[in-house]
């Protein structure tokens, strides 16, 4: 009974792991090294030896890295000094100008995609005119790596800003203020204290973009097809539309995938390890902000400008196209807002996107922090391996990851295939990571004498962590679950596999309309999607408020 | 009134002049036109013809309550499952969409596991052919056929519209420069089509692989070759479906498309957009989109109403959406020529699809593109 006690949540979460994380993965990676043929299933190399000896593979490899290292340059150059000013300066409306750059998170990534394709591609894109009547000139390209480098990263750069805020805001501040009475000013007190102190969180917000990007599907199809650059997705994409499906070739590109996370992971460890990032301890704080100065108006501009690309050009792009009966046609319709409220198929798909992305943001939330306490405050043996689980599909580009959530539930007998609930396990499965990383990045940085106190006073671990812990880490808990939510409400390459008839999600319908080439119809769409986003990201905000310094 | 004999013998007599080309039409694509034909002139006569779909049959599939569609035509199927429903409200239908070879693969799974859930598939006749001759769509009869020539059934499916593949410009992006007026014209690719030019990949699209297959069959090897190789000279976009294409021929982005639908031209110039949409002179490439009953159907009722329908008030959701409905009698859409001005190249599906991997192989060794 002992073991059972202890050991009980720990074996239940670990099932639960393997039973939507590891099976599919594996009916995934097994693909790579079967061949099934005349209904015998025979080890083989041949899909490996494919991969590995063609050039196309290797140049597909090649431009992932680029593009992932590309993005997550972008990304953390944007979002580590939004972070910063957001949860630690004197910003001017920075409360208006937070919640301003988060909301590219619910653009989906195809729809920034094609929007910057209208404001950079050659001959028609927006940027170009000015250039080209001035000048003669055309000097932006979005179809090349840095172009596709600069759209993925730009719109990832909130993520990474919502994880490394969550830890600015959980820091001790008199760190800081030590170091300035010491003499450092304002720059060199940000890059000497304040940075080293929430690494993890950066390491952590880089990592994520890093693996978001080389698994992401809609923006390289869109921008880098029609170029000819192929990447890792593409060419599983391909794969998939092979009659049958080449599944051992997708299976061989998904390990690729799996290797780079993999890589990455242990090296966000390596670079943290056998440091000390405790900032919350015993002692109360009431963080002041850092004054600016002038240099403030400087710091907003940069925002503006970060909001300029991200939103207001694209968001000026999609009003008028959806304005419009077909892109830059000079003839403007309402029917494409009227498609909105009068169409059943929005009605449907949006109440679909709802429901999935709360259930399985609010899931995959409450999973995280099971698996990040167990992990950072037990000490269960093997504890590491549920965190490993959950980080471990992260980086699985969602066409391989829903390849495999499908055939395994297809052949299940529980009738889950057809529903929601292929979806809502697909998405637990495969983003519960992201939740583990923002949420144990904050666990490590709460000192555990607070929990030790409450213990000593009397409290059960279950109070210990809702009195204590839990208030400690909410803003990374909420950060964490709008992060979720924001991906699951636009996601669309494991869900473009999973959903049948009565599924269908927002994301999707979006999708099978651009796919009609109806530009003008996505447009609304996106509009609306991006309203809804706000809506809940304005209610979630109401509900819990973030913990913002004064000034 | 006309007769069938009539009927026929002005379709083939009309004034489709007799080239070369058209002279050796294959018999199938002889009797499809005649088909079409046929099928006007008696709608002519007698519009409302099999308006109404068997009681019986009625009954079953609102018994049935439920129908789900795998539709390949992704712009027209939403707008045929509206009107399905307004039609018959009683029954609840629902649809996935998608590449035509993508929603075959995705059938094969869940047929695979014993979990299929679509009960009609309707797409370009590439699929459909392969699925009954995989032995997947149910025996379909209908009284409603009696009205059409037997050119509108093939095994087990029906065709439920025609299309067919061909040039178009971008009028105000393309202003005194010259546009191809043939295949064979991107042989010899002047110098300002470079960066202007798009079409669509093989590997993706149902109907760029035909008009792979086309070329490849009508020119032969060598010319195909020079063809290809000349688009390649224009430093062209390749996009992976058709309507991202269109997206970027309408905006001005890439102005010159080696082929466009009917389907897609339609609804666009419906629209206002500047496309000037030109017959090549050797003959556009056909194609004809088709609907069938797959035979594990939950609601095999339902289905065979959905194709009673898409036979019927179908028909008038295809005019309305300015395409070629198998109704020939109405008026050519806005912006395209009367189908029996239109010159159709001698093309065979069924050997283009024996052929598909030696021809996606043969094209990327020809372009480049791996």
């Amino acid at each position: 009974m002992r073991l059972i006690r202890r050991y009980g949540l720990f074996g239940l979460a670990a099932a639960a792991m393997v039973l939507i994380v590891v099976v599919p993965l594996a009916i995934v990676v097994v693909q790579g090294f079967i061949s099934a043929q005349r209904g015998s299933w025979d080890f083989t190399l041949d899909h490996v030896t494919l991969v590995v000896t063609r050039w196309p593979y290797w140049a597909a490899l090649l431009n992932t890295l680029a593009i992932g290292l590309g993005a997550t340059t972008f990304a953390c150059a944007a979002g580590i000094p939004m972070a910063w000013l957001f949860a630690r300066t004197n910003l001017p409306g920075k409360g208006l100008l937070e919640k301003l750059a988060t909301i590219p998170i619910f653009i989906p990534p195809f729809v920034g995609a094609v929007a910057w394709i209208l404001l950079a591609a050659p001959r028609i894109g927006a940027f170009n005119y000015p250039f080209r009547a001035l000048m003669g000139l055309e000097p932006l390209n979005v179809y090349t790596l840095t172009g596709i480098s600069w759209v993925i990263g730009i719109y990832l750069a909130p993520y990474v800003m919502m994880i490394v805020a969550a830890a600015l805001r959980s820091m001790d501040p008199s760190l800081e203020e030590a170091a300035q009475v010491s003499g450092l000013n304002r720059l060199r007190t940000a890059v000497t204290v304040t940075l080293p102190l929430v690494a993890p969180a950066i390491l952590s917000g880089a990592v994520l973009a890093f693996i978001i990007t080389i698994g992401l599907f809609g923006t390289p199809v869109v921008i880098g097809w029609a170029r000819q650059l192929y990447f890792i997705t593409s060419r599983i994409y391909l794969a998939s539309q092979e009659v049958p499906p080449a599944f051992g070739v997708m299976a061989v590109l998904a390990i690729y995938l799996i290797l780079l996370s993999l890589l990455a992971t242990m090296l966000q460890r390596w670079l943290i390890k056998g440091r000390s990032f405790v900032t919350v301890s015993g002692k109360g704080f009431r963080a002041r902000p850092i004054l600016l100065g002038r240099v403030r108006w400087l710091a907003a501009g940069f925002v503006w400008l970060y909001c300029f690309f991200t939103i207001i050009a694209p968001v000026i792009v999609l009003v008028g196209a959806a304005f419009s009966t077909f892109t830059w046609s000079g003839r403007f319709t309402s029917e494409n807002f009227e498609y909105l409220w009068t169409s059943r198929d929005v009605r449907i798909t949006l109440q679909n996107s709802l429901l999935i992305a709360l259930i399985a943001a609010t899931a995959s939330t409450f999973i995280g922090i099971v698996i990040s306490w167990t992990t950072q405050r037990t000490t269960l043996p093997y504890r590491q391996i549920l965190e490993y689980l959950a980080v471990l599909p992260v980086s699985v580009p969602g066409i391989a990851f829903g390849v495999g959530v499908a055939l395994f539930w297809l052949r299940m007998p529980i009738a889950i295939y057809g529903t929601i609930w292929i979806i809502v396990l697909a998405f637990i499965g495969r983003f519960t990571g992201y939740a583990v990383r923002s949420i144990s990045s904050s666990i490590v940085q709460v000192h555990p004498e607070l929990e030790e106190s409450a213990r000593i006073a009397g409290y059960g671990w279950i109070r210990t962590f809702i009195h204590i812990t839990l208030p400690l880490i909410r803003p990374s808990i909420v950060a964490s679950w709008m992060l979720l939510f924001s991906i699951f409400i636009t996601e669309l390459s494991m869900v473009i596999l999973l959903y049948t008839a009565n599924t269908r999600t927002f994301s999707v319908l979006s999708f099978e309309v651009w796919n009609a080439g109806n530009f003008s119809q996505v447009a609304s769409l996106s509009l609306l999607q991006l309203v809804v986003g706000v809506v809940v990201l304005q209610a979630v905000q109401l509900l819990w408020p973030q913990r913002n310094v004064h000034g | 009134m006309c007769t069938l004999e009539t009927c026929v013998k002005h379709a083939m007599t009309g004034p489709v002049e007799e080239t070369p080309m058209t002279k050796h039409l294959p018999a199938k694509l002889r009797a499809a036109f005649a088909a079409v034909a046929v099928l006007g002139a008696c709608l002519v006569a007698a519009p409302d013809l099999a308006r109404a779909a068997d009681p019986a049959l009625v009954a079953a599939a609102e018994k049935e309550g439920e129908l789900v569609v795998y539709g390949g035509d992704i712009s027209e199927t939403p707008h045929q499952i509206k009107r399905f429903m307004e039609v018959y409200p009683k029954i609840k239908a629902t649809f996935v969409t998608a590449g035509g070879w993508q929603l075959y693969n995705r059938y094969m799974s869940e047929h695979s596991a014993g979990q299929a859930v679509a009960d009609a598939f309707t797409n370009v006749e590439d699929t459909l052919l392969t699925l009954d001759a995989g032995g997947h769509l149910a025996e379909f009869k209908s009284d409603a056929l009696k009205n059409f020539p037997t050119g509108i059934q093939v095994g087990n499916f029906v065709r439920t519209k025609l299309g067919y593949a061909a040039l178009v410009s971008n009028t105000s992006q393309m202003k005194g420069l010259p546009v191809p007026d043939d295949w064979t014209s991107f042989i010899n690719a002047p110098k300002v089509w470079e960066d202007r030019v798009a079409y669509v990949d093989p590997r993706g699209s149902s109907v760029a692989f035909m008009v792979l297959a086309a070329m490849y069959q009508t020119f032969g090897e060598e010319k195909a070759k020079q063809i290809y190789t000349g688009l390649k000279s224009t430093r062209p976009e390749v996009s992976m479906n058709t309507p991202a294409s269109v997206t970027k021929l309408v905006s001005g982005e890439r102005p010159l498309m080696m082929y466009i639908l009917t389907n897609h031209v339609g609804d666009a110039l419906r629209k206002g957009a500047p496309l000037e949409f030109t017959i090549p002179t050797s003959g556009a490439v056909p194609f004809y989109f088709a609907a069938g009953v797959l035979k594990n159907a939950k609601h095999p009722n339902a289905a065979r109403l959905y194709l009673e329908y898409l036979l019927d008030q179908g028909q008038d959701v295809i005019i309305s959406r300015g395409e070629y409905s198998m109704r020939s009698n109405a008026p050519a859409p806005k912006g395209l020529p009367p189908l029996d001005k239109v010159k159709f190249i001698n093309f065979d599906l069924k050997k283009a699809l024996a052929d598909q991997k030696k021809l996606i192989a043969w094209w990327q060794d020809v372009t480049g593109i791996q």
